[in-house]
């Protein structure tokens, strides 16, 4: 049997960074349960978690195969039944987007500098002053100088039909400096740095 | 109008995320100091300006001399270095230490984010000389970085460029803000953002026979033993004499004003330009435009301060930033130019004074009330 786990995974789903956003949970053990009688969840208590990008369980607890071996099967769901759909269903629309890094943090607010993406723009034309406490909590602990983050204004909508405007600031999980990264720049800084002064040598 | 082959021309050029300074020196030859980005034509404003007056920058250009190796204040320099085939590239000496290539090359490794790394430009430019095979001229204090000839007949005229800085003390304060600033293992990505001052900003002395430009890029007064004017000003190795137009140093700043500058190293009443800083509240100030203006009454700024307006914008996004408190500003206002050339051999201490539209008078260089 394959699976491949629905697109409204137990994690926030977006067609763009910022884009079409569909808040939806469900409890996979109860899914799993139902649909495959040939498959049982571990009896640990907490909800299994899927690797939504991937599509693989991480934890299989599968009847049937070895619980010393870990298990990779890829699981292929069906559409996803009408009744584990959660009703509050809300989705964001931006109408402006902008990109942008920050420059300096003030008691109250922080600056930026911003692209406007919307606009098609490359280049940090435009400077803003952001109110700090528009951040949660967590965004206040990495809110440091250089960081990366898109911010839209656009509606937000619930499946009542009902249209909020709405503001979201989104610092960009940028990946982390790899220790082969930092040493293939080393490398490449000290060829060209004997590149740019071989002649001084020389002489 | 192209100059006349003895005349020395200074051209101002900014604001434009950024500066650019274009100097005729003699001959047809001509060098530039700093890019930035001409705001209507998004074209390095040296070339814009270059083939404005039919020079072909990929001939004429023979000395392209950066002040500074953040993004936000080199714009275009990489390709301004592609399009100037014949030009000597300069800047400091510390550009040249592997901790600051290896900072470079490590903000560069895969960014991807439209905002780009901070350093994409001198990161651009040392790739062309080494795919060129030519060496910069790593340049420090006191030291004569370029000799030109202006005159097929005349031997003894030549044009003389000097960078009078960064002092020993300065380069060794950049190293400790590089240190800083680099990136380390397992910290996540974010684009380079440079601390003030500009420590290793390049302050240049341009003399042809008897007139000499100072310019002042971006060098601050710090007070700091062996830091800022003071440094250049009491120093026996820098060429002396009196210049008789002067660059104004960060946009006119109290933090880069030195009396010592304009009483030992200015004549009386020399011409002054400056191009303005549209962020905050703006610079120059109203008391820093009163004190510049009690020293000489030619002093011109390239653009007026004016209070930067965002684009024209959905409603909904306007009343969305209303209620947050959000203004967005313009950080490009439109690009002026000040240009200024002297008499030639026969009057060389005499300057004539061309402006843009968007450029002024200095008095005139902020809003009234």
């Amino acid at each position: 049997m394959r699976a491949r786990p629905s697109s409204t995974a137990s994690h926030v789903n977006r067609s763009s960074e910022l884009g079409e956003e569909t808040l939806g949970d469900h409890s996979w053990s109860a899914f799993f349960e139902r649909y495959f009688s040939d498959v049982r969840t571990p009896n640990t208590g907490q909800e299994e978690g899927v690797n939504g990008d991937t599509g693989v369980v991480e934890k299989s607890n599968i009847e049937g195969t070895s619980p010393t071996k870990p298990s990779t099967h890829v699981l292929e769901f069906p559409e996803r039944p009408e009744d584990f759909r959660r009703r509050d269903f809300r989705s964001f629309h931006p109408i402006q987007e902008w990109e942008g890094y920050v420059t300096d943090i003030f008691d109250q607010t922080f600056r930026a500098r911003i692209v406007d993406l919307t606009a098609g723009g490359t280049v940090e034309k435009e400077e803003v002053d952001l109110p700090i406490a528009d951040l949660t909590n967590e965004q206040r602990e990495i809110l440091a100088p250089g960081r990366v983050f898109r911010w839209a204004i656009g509606y937000l909508r619930s499946m009542a039909g009902t249209k909020t405007r709405h503001s979201k600031i989104v610092f960009r999980q940028l990946p982390q400096w790899t220790e082969r990264e930092l040493a293939e720049a080393d490398e490449e800084a000290r060829r060209m740095s004997a590149d740019l002064t071989r002649n001084i040598a020389d002489e | 109008m192209k100059p006349s082959v003895d005349q020395l021309e200074m051209t101002l050029i900014g604001p434009g995320y950024g500066e650019s300074i274009v100097l005729h020196v003699g001959n047809g030859q001509w060098v530039v100091i700093d890019s930035c980005i001409e705001s209507t034509t998004s074209l390095p404003a040296a070339i814009t300006y270059l083939e404005s007056l039919s020079v072909d920058p990929a001939e004429a250009v023979k000395l392209i001399v950066a002040t500074h190796w953040h993004d936000d204040h080199v714009r275009g320099m990489g390709a301004l270095v592609s399009s100037c085939p014949q030009a000597k590239f300069c800047c400091s000496s510390a550009l040249n230490r592997v901790e600051f290539l290896s900072m470079v090359r490590r903000f560069e490794k895969d960014s991807t984010t439209k905002v780009g790394s901070g350093v994409r430009e001198i990161n651009n430019v040392f790739k062309i000389l080494t795919e060129r095979n030519e060496l910069p001229i790593f340049a420090g204090r006191n030291q004569l970085v370029m000799r030109l000839d202006v005159d097929d007949t005349r031997d003894e005229r030549e044009c003389r460029i000097w960078t009078l800085s960064p002092s020993d003390e300065q380069y060794w304060k950049f190293l400790f803000e590089m240190a800083s600033l680099m990136p380390m293992l397992k910290q996540t990505k974010y684009r380079c953002v440079p601390q003030q001052p500009n420590h290793l900003s390049l302050v240049s002395w341009i003399e042809m026979g008897e007139a000499a430009i100072l310019l002042g890029a971006d060098l601050e007064e710090t007070k700091e033993a062996g830091t800022g004017w003071s440094v250049i000003v009491a120093s026996a190795e820098r060429p002396q004499g009196r210049a008789s137009v002067l660059k104004i140093p960060h946009h006119g700043s109290a933090n880069a004003h030195c009396d010592e500058v304009w009483h030992q190293m200015l004549v009386n009443q020399a011409h002054a330009v400056l191009t303005p800083w549209n962020r905050g509240a703006g610079l120059p100030t109203n008391d820093d435009i009163q004190r510049i203006l009690e020293l000489t009454r030619h002093a011109y700024s390239s653009a007026r301060i004016q209070l930067p307006r965002a684009r024209q914008r959905n409603p909904t996004v306007k009343r969305q930033l209303r209620e947050m408190g959000a203004k967005i500003r313009s950080v490009e206002p439109p690009t002026g130019r000040i240009s200024l050339r002297n008499g030639g051999i026969s009057d060389p201490t005499t300057w004539t004074v061309e402006l843009s539209p968007e450029a002024c008078h200095l008095s005139q260089a902020r809003p009234a009330g």
